[in-house]
């Protein structure tokens, strides 16, 4: 691809939450934002003074992404909500506590995260019939603080800022051991693998 | 076509509205008393880099509108003041009040009871080149009405906009939506 200004062209923002159905959030009335965050570690020697590092160590990252919503789906807002406070039910609250990903698979019943999608036709291309959509998947994101959803509520249309969070999870991968025991019982055990960074996403190009 | 003068003749303006309306058919409105000004208003972006300095190095087309100003000289008060109170998102009647915030098209398909948009025609028998507005309502100032013994000369001020149903358009955007055409209502 060579250099051009890019269009990422209209797009909609659409999520599925625990049990894996697509749905439509909505249209905004700017431009997304996709902010990474990324972290690093200075490594110190003494012979290069206090301030500068001799080397860097990468230190993940997470991304927050950012949208103010004017033509939505408020069912649809509604749930990412909920499923942001834990699978709250419309102000009523889940308990503190309540863990997030369950160690459960992305989509599952149980995971609270959002896949959040941003779909749209890139008009980088010089024939804009015909495209087909093209997608940026934030797998496990949530609304976040200090200010994951503002509501207007008037006459006018309310246009609805969301922040979104989004972290590399990652299922813990558990080994399950079973043991033959003398007279013919057998005995499982689970035991918890170390959980690894390496190879985590913290968004991709899938389709919904 | 040709090169020539470009006479488009005696204009009638018809229009047509909200099925839950007096327009719900096509309705002659009336004669203008001179011609009938369509002005456009594209919006444009300028693409700046540094090195292009304070020109553009390229521009978006960001959609638009036209305004459409006329004044009636041999015209319907009724179906004038049945456009007035349909840009008024569906007032009961001209001289009263929707609520507040009221939305003029409410994702409905033009011509649908809660659709209050109006498409304006206007004839042009001299050049066979009508214009047809699709979606367009009476802006502020709606109308200047001169009430006195003369016979009143009414200045009205529309806007056409590109109103569609879904504005992601099936990931088309805009692309499908129409100001106008050369049909007739």
């Amino acid at each position: 691809m060579a250099r051009d200004f890019q269009i990422y062209g209209e797009t909609l923002v659409q999520v599925k939450l625990q049990g894996g159905q697509l749905q439509e959030l909505g249209l905004c009335n700017g431009p997304v934002r996709v902010i990474p965050k990324v972290f690093h570690k200075d490594m110190n020697v003494d012979d290069f003074g206090p301030n500068v590092p001799a080397e860097v160590m990468w230190m993940l990252g997470e991304v927050n992404v950012k949208m103010t919503l004017v033509h939505y789906d408020f069912n649809v807002l509604q749930d990412c909500i909920d499923a942001a406070m834990g699978s709250s039910l419309d102000g009523k609250l889940s308990p503190a506590g309540t863990i997030m990903g369950g160690n459960l698979s992305v989509g599952a019943l149980g995971n609270f995260y959002t896949q959040l999608f941003l779909s749209y036709t890139n008009q980088a291309d010089e024939d804009d019939l015909g495209d087909a959509m093209e997608h940026w998947r934030f797998p496990a994101s949530y609304l976040c603080e200090p200010m994951p959803v503002e509501v207007p509520v008037g006459i006018e249309r309310s246009m609805v800022p969301l922040n979104w969070r989004v972290i590399p999870y990652k299922r813990i991968e558990i080994l399950s051991t079973t043991i033959i025991l003398g007279g013919g019982g057998s005995q499982t055990t689970t035991t918890p693998k170390e959980i690894k960074s390496g190879t985590a996403i913290l968004w991709d190009r899938e389709a919904p | 076509m040709g090169r020539d003068f470009q006479i488009d003749g005696e204009s009638l303006v018809t229009v047509k509205g909200s099925s839950a309306s007096l327009l719900s058919a096509t309705t002659e409105l009336g004669l203008a008393d001179r011609p009938i000004e369509i002005t456009s208003s594209m919006k444009y972006m300028d693409i700046n880099v540094d090195a292009w300095g304070e020109a553009p190095a390229d521009v978006q087309m960001k959609l638009g509108t036209l305004d459409i100003r006329m004044v009636l000289a041999h015209f319907d008060p009724v179906v004038l003041e049945a456009c007035v109170s349909e840009s008024m998102a569906g007032a009961a009647d001209a001289g009263s009040q929707p609520r507040a915030g009221t939305r003029l098209g409410n994702g409905a398909a033009l011509y649908s009871a809660l659709n209050r948009y109006i498409s304006v025609g206007i004839t042009a028998p001299q050049n066979s080149r009508p214009w047809r507005f699709y979606a367009c309502y009476l802006q502020a100032p709606a109308f200047r009405w001169p009430v006195g013994t003369e016979r009143s000369l009414v200045e009205i001020n529309w806007r056409c906009i590109p109103y569609t149903v879904d504005p992601w358009g099936g990931g088309l955007g805009a692309l499908l939506a129409r100001l106008w055409d050369r049909g007739t209502l």
